[in-house]
């Protein structure tokens, strides 16, 4: 049993929390919640500052980390700004892992340069507006003519897509449910494609889109992992899913870290300032219960991450954790407003911005439901 | 035992679920809560329909106090338009009921038929929970038979469209020297500065600021018999208080998990209706037992106000569990719509943020829990 994490990991954490600590004020915070704007900044000075090499391989130029460097980034961020972890998420996860997963020689020497550089932004398109939780239903259209291929229709909820220069395509190349699915690396630039951002609850500023593709056209090279991936995008997608999980999962764990943090600092000073005939137990024993939860799912995910970084089998724990960490962040958000009553509520408090940011993550990267399914998949039930 | 409501209730309710289902649709209710916007077209409309007299007695020109029938009223309205609910609440309930039972004649008169013919608001200053101190922020110093307040109330719901504010002062030295004062919003000396919420948008909370407001000992609440009698009467107001947002909470409990309900109909995942699936099924069942629950207590709490029962037991309880209901409706609806359901476009995330007041408008859950373990003899 070893519980630590690496130097260079640590090295990571505190090297983020500098970053977070010095660039995020909450004022900066608030701001992007308020304008709802891509904090294209924040996003630069990450690159500069070397951030988006945390995941690429030593070979190409990168630092060469895994899934636990990963969390480890997120999870700071989002104590901080939830967004931000996600528009990084469009270099991270959907740039880089996704090369690295599931990409060629050629498309990993295209992008990956451009990627680490701050030059380039990747989304995943994959819901649709009648493929959520059922992702295979996917419908969008890719069909050949000569070299290339002409995809029509709808994604939904796709997060960078109008900011992003290339959109990670799932559609449907074949009638069988899961064999039928191929993933293109879509130019965004190129004409018949349109992204609308949406108007969200939280995580303001991740320009999360409704995109319409109207005959766009794509060479068949630029198939995810080139034209031998033909109807490979099922599983291409399924290798990408436990780290996923784990990312997300980090991201709640933040979120649940500021809340606690947050409730704390506001319970301490009305000890300080209430008056003595108050009891304070009930609220005491809420706070030890949140922190208790709060320290169940960073155990879980780190455990399940070093599963998954050992290489191996981890489905189960890494949906366990994803469903854990989330809903436990709903717990606590939920056990914040209540304790911070009024002062919660103000929308100048940061309590109530991070209560809006946590419902999501229960429902995108699989739902709670959706990691119950695959959970008692993996029982044998 | 008799479960059926009046058949003057079953009138008043299904009047106001038809003009709410007219009046309150989607697209209103949506664009006055996206551009923070108070509903004064609407509340004017409503008083109008001449549920303004339901908590007044007949010889104020109201309907005769009709707290089950009030309730009715909030929670429909809540159903569709939580900020709605509230503003028929300060009117009904922190005008209507508090004053025909605390007011004095002069009061009574004053202010009643103004409260019957609608439109006028009373705010409630009178527990701030933000400080949770058992003594008033406000001060009033003795001048003749007048009193000078200064001081500062948080959190005052509604007090930028009130024209009356009940506001409870420090009048003495010892804890529970308090009294309760009527003050014109108007009266010099007094500034509002509303606040931006969560929720509630448009009709939300304010700060109050008082600097040397002059008020008269016939503002006291009662009349100068009200002279340091606020405590004892804050615990009647707090009741009636309580009855408003419960009634509130579940009308939104109702609202939110109707609109789940509606959702999981529509919705094909998987090639099936979402709601034929147990786990959001088994959800709904849970949220709608839970909500009827809390409906009933409700119901139960204002016939005890009704036949003039003490209801402060009955009103703390129904209101821990209509606020839990309300909650939990609109997150576990939230859930059922996915990613929609955390678009601006649909109205569950509006349920959501707007129920989260239900856990402190009043009295938080805590306090209420403190009361009711004491009323269990602890």
């Amino acid at each position: 049993m070893d519980y630590s994490f690496t130097k260079k990991q640590e090295e990571l954490r505190e090297k983020t929390a500098a970053f977070v600590a010095r660039e995020i004020p909450r004022e900066v915070a608030r701001k992007v919640d308020e304008t709802g704007e891509f904090p294209h900044e924040l996003m630069r000075k990450l690159a500069d500052e070397g951030f988006w090499k945390i995941n690429v391989p030593t070979k190409y130029g990168g630092d060469g980390g895994n899934v636990i460097d990963l969390m480890i980034f997120f999870q700071e961020i989002s104590r901080a700004l939830p967004v931000l972890s996600w528009t990084a998420g469009d270099v991270l996860l959907y740039g880089n892992n996704i090369l690295k997963v599931n990409g060629n020689e050629e498309q990993r020497e295209k992008y990956l340069p451009g990627l680490m550089k701050g030059d380039l932004l990747f989304c995943f398109a994959l819901t649709e507006p009648d493929a959520g939780s059922d992702a295979a239903n996917i419908a969008m259209s890719a069909k050949q003519r000569g070299g290339e291929y002409l995809l029509n229709g709808n994604k939904m909820f796709i997060s960078g897509a109008s900011v992003a220069n290339i959109a990670v395509t799932n559609t449907r190349t074949g009638p069988d449910r899961y064999n039928g699915i191929t993933s293109f690396l879509v130019d965004t630039s190129s004409e018949g494609y349109s992204a609308t951002p949406i108007k969200k609850l939280g995580y303001k500023g991740s320009d999360t889109c409704e995109v319409v593709y109207k005959d766009v056209r794509v060479e068949e090279q630029d198939i995810l992992g080139g034209t031998e991936c033909l109807n490979k995008g099922w599983q291409q997608m399924m290798r990408l899913l436990n780290g996923e999980r784990l990312v997300l999962s980090a991201c709640a764990n933040g979120i649940s870290e500021a809340v606690l943090a947050e409730t704390i600092s506001y319970v301490k000073k009305r000890k300080k300032s209430g008056s003595p005939g108050i009891k304070f137990q009930a609220i005491e024993h809420k706070i030890a219960e949140m922190a208790a939860q709060l320290e169940a799912a960073r155990q879980l995910s780190f455990y399940s991450a070093w599963l998954m970084a050992e290489g191996k089998e981890c489905v189960r724990e890494t949906s366990m954790c994803k469903v854990f960490c989330a809903e436990t962040g709903k717990q606590i958000a939920h056990g914040g407003m209540e304790i911070t009553g009024a002062y919660g509520y103000d929308m100048e408090s940061d309590i109530q911005r991070f209560f809006r940011d946590i419902p999501i993550l229960a429902i995108g990267g699989g739902t709670s439901q959706i990691q119950k399914n695959v959970i008692a998949k993996t029982l044998g039930l | 035992m008799d479960f059926e409501l009046t058949r003057e209730n079953l009138m008043i309710r299904d009047a106001i679920r038809n003009w709410v289902s007219k009046e309150c649709n989607r697209d209103v209710v949506g664009e006055l809560d996206a551009d923070w916007a108070f509903p004064g077209k609407l509340s004017k409309k409503l008083a109008k329909l001449g549920f303004s007299g339901i908590t007044v007695p007949e010889e104020f020109d109201g309907e005769g106090k009709n707290i089950l029938g009030s309730c009715l009223v909030v929670e429909e309205i809540a159903y569709a338009y939580p900020a709605l609910a509230a503003i028929f609440a300060a009117s009904a309930f922190n005008g209507g009921a508090v004053i025909a039972e605390l007011g004095s004649q002069q009061q009574k008169e004053n202010h009643l038929p103004g409260i019957s013919r609608g439109t006028f608001l009373v705010a409630l200053a009178i527990v701030d929970e933000d400080s949770r101190a058992d003594i008033p922020a406000v001060k009033a110093l003795k001048s003749d038979d007048d009193f000078v307040l200064s001081g500062k109330a948080s959190n005052v719901h509604l007090a930028d469209q009130s024209k009356l504010m009940i506001i409870s002062a420090q009048t003495g030295t010892e804890v529970g020297e308090t009294t309760l004062f009527c003050l014109d919003i108007a009266q010099d000396g007094i500034s509002i500065e509303p606040r931006k919420n969560l929720g509630y948008r448009g009709a939300g909370f304010c700060d109050v600021n008082l600097t040397n407001v002059h008020v008269h000992q016939d503002q006291i609440l009662g009349g100068k018999a009200g002279l340091n009698r606020g405590v004892e009467q804050e615990k009647q107001i707090v009741s009636y208080q309580l009855l408003a947002n419960a009634a509130a909470a579940v009308g939104i409990a109702r609202g939110a998990l109707d609109y789940a309900i509606d959702h999981a109909r529509q919705r094909v995942q998987f090639s099936q209706k979402i709601g034929s699936f147990p786990a959001i099924g088994h959800k709904m069942a849970e949220i709608a037992y839970r909500c009827e629950a809390a409906q009933f207590m409700v119901y139960k709490a204002a016939w005890q106000a009704d036949q003039g029962q003490d209801f402060s037991r009955a009103a703390a309880g129904a209101k821990c569990l209509a606020a839990e209901s309300a909650v939990n409706s609109a997150k576990e609806g939230l859930q059922i719509l996915g990613g929609y359901g955390y678009t601006m476009e649909y109205d569950i995330q509006r349920y959501l943020r707007d129920s989260m007041a239900s856990l402190f408008v009043g009295k938080t859950l805590d306090a209420l829990k403190d009361q009711i373990s004491v009323s269990l003899g602890l």
